[in-house]
């Protein structure tokens, strides 16, 4: 019994010691935030500093900053005459499948689409023997032949594309992409050239 | 499709390609083995695409970062318009095949963003999410009141 009484005492100490971990690491608890302030935000920003918080981005087109708060303090924060609201800086995920059960049959029918089609890129070989002998589908419909016949293609134009980077060399967007810049790993400003690889497989 | 080129497959029972037979019959043509080839060239093939990456390793994009990049998307721009053909680019077309649930339709900050968009002589052009069809299915910013929403017409492929 006393070794048995032991082990027990043995067992309980160490986890008081992580259930008092817990509860201290619960205090110091982080918030990513998007703070809805008017300008100038100078003022609501060392408040934020002031109580242990960190402000990520102060938005220029819209009456917003971004910040990390401690939980302790978004109460605090979020009664300051400045600020109108607080919400939870969302992470937004990527959706690798789309989920079409909840649909009923609705859902099934476009499950059995799926199953039938076996849509495929052609490689860039083939891309080279291909002759199409009409126009793209999306321009028939339309109606972009007369514009491109009276040369205008987008000449100087850039279309920014908010995504996942590009991989370069993928053979649709070959000599397109002028090049980009990786806002999820440092920040705006820094630019990437075109061949640069940002880091995944699929192209955006 | 805007600035690129691209030849696909598809099974000749697709909904797409049984589309493309109704509505534009010259543009499939017959493969190999029931597929059928569908040439899709951009409506301005001479356009540049400019990639501004928000979602990290994990596919998670959070939306004070998008948001950063829809306010670069703007600063470039307005650089160009300035002169600075250094640091600004002609960005007139700004895509997001992105977005999230919004009960603020309109009143977002992303919402908002796109709005300041469409006022810096940017056209926004954002999907409108792959859920539906349903109520509060549009996700933000494709609620935004400025925004070209794309949505799909075929639930398999949205």
């Amino acid at each position: 019994m006393f070794h048995l009484r032991q082990i027990r005492l043995s067992c309980f100490v160490p986890l008081l010691a992580v259930l008092a971990g817990v509860a201290g690491a619960q205090t110091e608890v982080s918030e990513r935030v998007i703070v809805r302030t008017a300008k100038p935000y100078k003022k609501l920003v060392a408040a934020i500093q002031a109580r242990g918080g960190v402000v990520t981005n102060q938005y220029r087109y819209v009456d917003a900053i971004a910040a990390t708060i401690l939980r302790a303090s978004l109460s605090a924060i979020g009664s300051a005459p400045a600020v109108a609201s607080v919400e939870k800086d969302l992470g937004i995920r990527v959706p690798t499948t789309v989920d079409l059960s909840g649909l009923g049959p609705l859902g099934a029918a476009a499950q059995a689409e799926v199953a039938a089609d076996s849509v495929r890129t052609l490689t860039a070989s083939e891309i080279a023997g291909a002759t199409p002998a009409a126009y793209s589908v999306n321009n028939t419909l339309m109606a972009v032949e007369p514009l491109h016949n009276a040369g205008l293609q987008g000449q100087g134009i850039i279309v920014a594309v908010i995504d996942s980077g590009i991989r370069p060399g993928f053979p649709h967007i070959n000599d397109t992409v002028i090049g980009g810049e990786d806002l999820s790993a440092m920040g705006a400003g820094t630019r990437i050239s075109a061949t640069t690889d940002m880091g995944r497989s699929c192209p955006a | 499709m805007i600035a690129s080129h691209a030849w696909l497959l598809f099974s000749n029972t697709s909904t797409f390609v049984k589309a493309i037979s109704t509505y534009a019959p010259e543009a499939a043509q017959p493969y190999s083995e029931g597929l059928t080839l569908v040439p899709l060239f951009g409506a301005a093939p001479s356009a540049k695409i400019y990639a501004l990456r928000v979602l990290g390793t994990s596919n998670i994009g959070w939306k004070s970062k998008i948001m950063e990049a829809m306010e670069r998307v703007i600063e470039l721009r307005k650089l160009y318009d300035s002169g600075d053909s250094q640091n600004g680019l002609n960005i007139r077309v700004c895509n997001m095949s992105i977005g999230g649930a919004t009960l603020a339709s309109g009143l977002d900050p992303q919402d908002q963003l796109v709005d300041a968009m469409l006022a810096h002589d940017i056209v926004p052009v954002i999907s409108a999410s792959n859920a539906g069809p349903a109520t509060l299915t549009v996700g933000s910013p494709a609620s935004a009141n400025g925004a070209l929403a794309v949505g799909a017409a075929s639930l398999a492929h949205n």
